[in-house]
């Protein structure tokens, strides 16, 4: 091919229309001197993620094997000091479907010390929160944020992978994705069956927390957790003493916009029951 | 009382367009009193009287079933499905549908209903036991007795992402507990008679696993990798992704093992994992590997399984069923050829000598030949391709890359 003249314009800028990369927001993630606080706009990803599908998640064989020391800080340093054997802080709280991480940021305010993990299967979204998360442990008193941490992974599937049975003593599910079409009710983060994988991690006495905006999916919910033997609603009264409750109305992402826009939260919690005497 | 052979007339069409409508499981009630069979284009469960083979019931099942197993003295069938449920039904239902008709609900409300319930409108008596977000690949139902006497039952399920998990039965919203550990897909497990307090599992790793069941320990993993590259004479792989290792979705091409300018290497796949209880042989075969591999269990406490024998074949075993009263057993068989076609006996005969070795029967015996002579005349009309990877291969395709996942 011959050069081009001189005289040929220069290049035209290519500009981004929408939904076309561009490459900015990779750059942005790639940068290693980026300071501060990560920004959200720079983490986008479409809502939704298909949970039957298998992606590329990376997951222990099972919770034994998972290696938890890149996902907290908080008890590397005590080991250090304490030369004993001591056994690894375990994780106590899951915030399934945590998105942009709100809620897990927020509730080591009212519950210290208390481990707790986020779990979203959007590879960017968690990618953000990870970040936050970081960069949260560097400002000052950023010493409660080494309990916090994210991992991708699809819950619905994994579960048991990640956590023994009844390791934990809460489960949030926060503002999930409706899945309105009946046929996809199993998509839903609550079915009758998948609600039994819940009472299995949780301790007994454990909570799963629920709230979200459409009012259908409450009822779904609160229809499978109300039947299913091993989860009793909390009362109302409960539910408001509970220090969670209010984080969880007000710290999430999403009860944030649903809150902007003036639209109603629908909160319900269950407590999880001991397992019933055998029948034959 | 389990097992019986797999893969029936297959394309036996009605119709222009061909019927794969094949038999994909079939399994023995009440001593051999029933017959069930899961037919896979229909989706549905049949249970035959075993005597004249006259059709008792058919229930159409919502999604295409996978695995049977009985409970309550057999009195109870369990259907495991590819949508990750479990359902249990009578085996012999009411006279009367007991299940509520379609129900005539207003078309106003309707929307809304459909949010909040999940329909089948199932028209017999059935009842959704639990459910895997994931595809199940097979099932077991353990009955046990306490030392106060009193009867526990269990139902363990295996799915493709890994796991092996341990419900309660009938309260089956209990999940005792997990034996996890399997690299890759697990297509079957097998609660043997002599140690009803283990289960054993195979899928797409190099190894079988033995697990104590209530609490999921891993007992063993017996390791199959060096018999099983014996056999093929290649390189034998397990693991999670159809490609090799970290290759991702991307280079999962076709068939397993063909890439071209890579070695060429075998994935295992168990298709079936079988007792001979009075000799405590367990027998497992392998998709596309034409032999049985056979393992002895060592006396109690250890139990621990040690590879025996293998049993080369004629052809690839698709199933198999033991004939206790004999120590023998029959299996099913499929041209190793990739044509599909040829010279390969469908069912041969084995029987296990009294001093642990085995013999091919399939010669001398009488009913082993005339049960040839009477399967001899299947084939497959329709095209190889989708015999091979539609009907009798399916078990591979479970590892994961085969589907091309992309990334969001």
């Amino acid at each position: 091919m011959s050069t081009p003249t001189s005289a040929s314009p220069p290049a035209k800028r290519q500009k981004a229309s929408s939904g076309q990369r561009t490459g900015h927001r990779s750059a942005y993630r790639a940068d290693p001197t980026r300071q501060g606080l990560p920004q959200k706009k720079h983490y986008r990803q479409r809502a939704h993620a298909n949970p039957f599908s298998d992606h590329q998640l990376v997951y222990p064989p099972c919770p034994q094997e998972m290696d938890w020391s890149k996902h907290f800080t908080s008890t590397s340093i005590e080991e250090e000091e304490e030369e004993e054997e001591e056994e690894e802080k375990r994780v106590e709280l899951a915030d399934i479907g945590c998105g942009f991480g709100g809620l897990i940021i927020s509730l080591p305010k009212v519950l210290p010390g208390v481990r707790m993990l986020g779990m979203e299967i959007r590879t960017q979204v968690t990618e953000y929160v990870d970040e936050r998360i970081r960069a949260l442990r560097k400002l000052e008193g950023g010493e409660m944020y080494g309990d916090v941490g994210v991992i991708r992974a699809n819950a619905m599937k994994f579960l048991p992978n990640f956590f023994e049975k009844a390791q934990l003593r809460r489960v949030f599910l926060c503002f999930p994705d409706p899945h309105f079409k009946a046929r996809k009710h199993k998509a839903r983060i609550v079915s009758p069956t998948l609600a039994s994988e819940y009472a299995y991690v949780l301790a007994p006495a454990g909570i799963v927390y629920t709230i979200t905006d459409v009012e259908d999916l409450h009822h779904w919910m609160a229809k499978h957790f109300d039947e299913h033997p091993l989860f009793e609603r909390l009362t109302g009264e409960e539910v408001d003493a509970d220090v969670c409750v209010a984080v969880m109305r007000t710290d999430t992402e999403e009860g944030k916009k649903v809150e902007r826009n003036g639209g109603k939260k629908f909160v319900a919690c269950w407590r999880r029951a001991a397992d019933p005497e055998w029948v034959e | 009382m389990k097992d019986a052979g797999e893969v029936g007339e297959v394309g036996e069409g009605s119709g222009s367009n061909g019927n794969n409508n094949g038999v994909s499981k079939i399994i023995s009630a009440q001593a051999g009193k029933y017959i069930v069979t899961v037919t896979n284009e229909d989706k549905t469960v049949r249970v035959f009287e075993a005597g004249g083979l006259g059709e008792l019931s058919s229930r159409t099942m919502p999604k295409r079933p996978c695995a049977l197993a009985l409970t309550d003295c057999d009195n109870t069938l369990l259907v495991a499905d590819k949508f990750g449920d479990v359902y249990s039904l009578p085996l012999l239902p009411e006279a009367t549908p007991a299940a509520t008709p379609p129900t005539t609900t207003p078309k106003d409300s309707e929307a809304k209903r459909h949010r909040t319930e999940i329909a089948h409108d199932l028209l017999f008596t059935h009842k959704l036991l639990l459910g895997h977000v994931s595809m199940l690949t097979d099932l077991a139902s353990i009955t046990t007795t306490t030392p106060e006497g009193q009867k526990r039952k269990y139902v363990i399920t295996a799915d493709r992402d890994e796991h092996i998990r341990v419900s309660r039965y009938p309260q089956s919203w209990v999940i005792e507990g997990f034996c996890l550990g399997h690299g890759a897909f697990v297509s079957k497990v097998l609660v043997p008679e002599w140690a009803p307090l283990e289960v054993l599992s195979g899928g797409g790793d190099t190894w079988l696993g033995r697990w104590r069941w209530a609490d999921g320990k891993c007992l063993q993993k017996v390791e199959v990798g060096g018999v099983l590259e014996e056999i093929v004479g290649k390189r034998v792989v397990g693991g999670r992704e159809s490609s090799g290792a970290g290759g991702g979705a991307a280079e999962g091409e076709g068939a397993e093992g063909e890439s071209k300018d890579k070695e060429e290497v075998v994935k295992p796949a168990v298709v079936g994992i079988w007792q001979v209880p009075q000799r405590k042989i367990i027998i497992v075969a392998f998709e596309r590997i034409p032999a049985l591999l056979l393992f002895t269990s060592s006396p109690p406490p250890d139990q621990s399984l040690t590879h025996h024998t293998t049993i080369p074949l004629p052809g690839n075993p698709l199933d198999l069923t033991v004939d206790p009263s004999t120590n023998s057993f029959w299996i099913s068989l499929a041209s190793a050829s990739s044509s599909g076609e040829g010279e390969c006996p469908l069912l041969q005969h084995i029987t296990l000598t009294p001093n642990g070795q085995w013999e091919n029967t399939t010669g001398g015996d009488k009913p082993a030949q005339a049960a040839i002579g009477q399967v001899s005349g299947v084939r497959y009309a329709g095209d190889a391709k989708v015999l091979n990877d539609g009907l009798l291969y399916t078990t591979g395709l479970l590892r994961k890359g085969f589907g091309k996942d992309r990334e969001e």
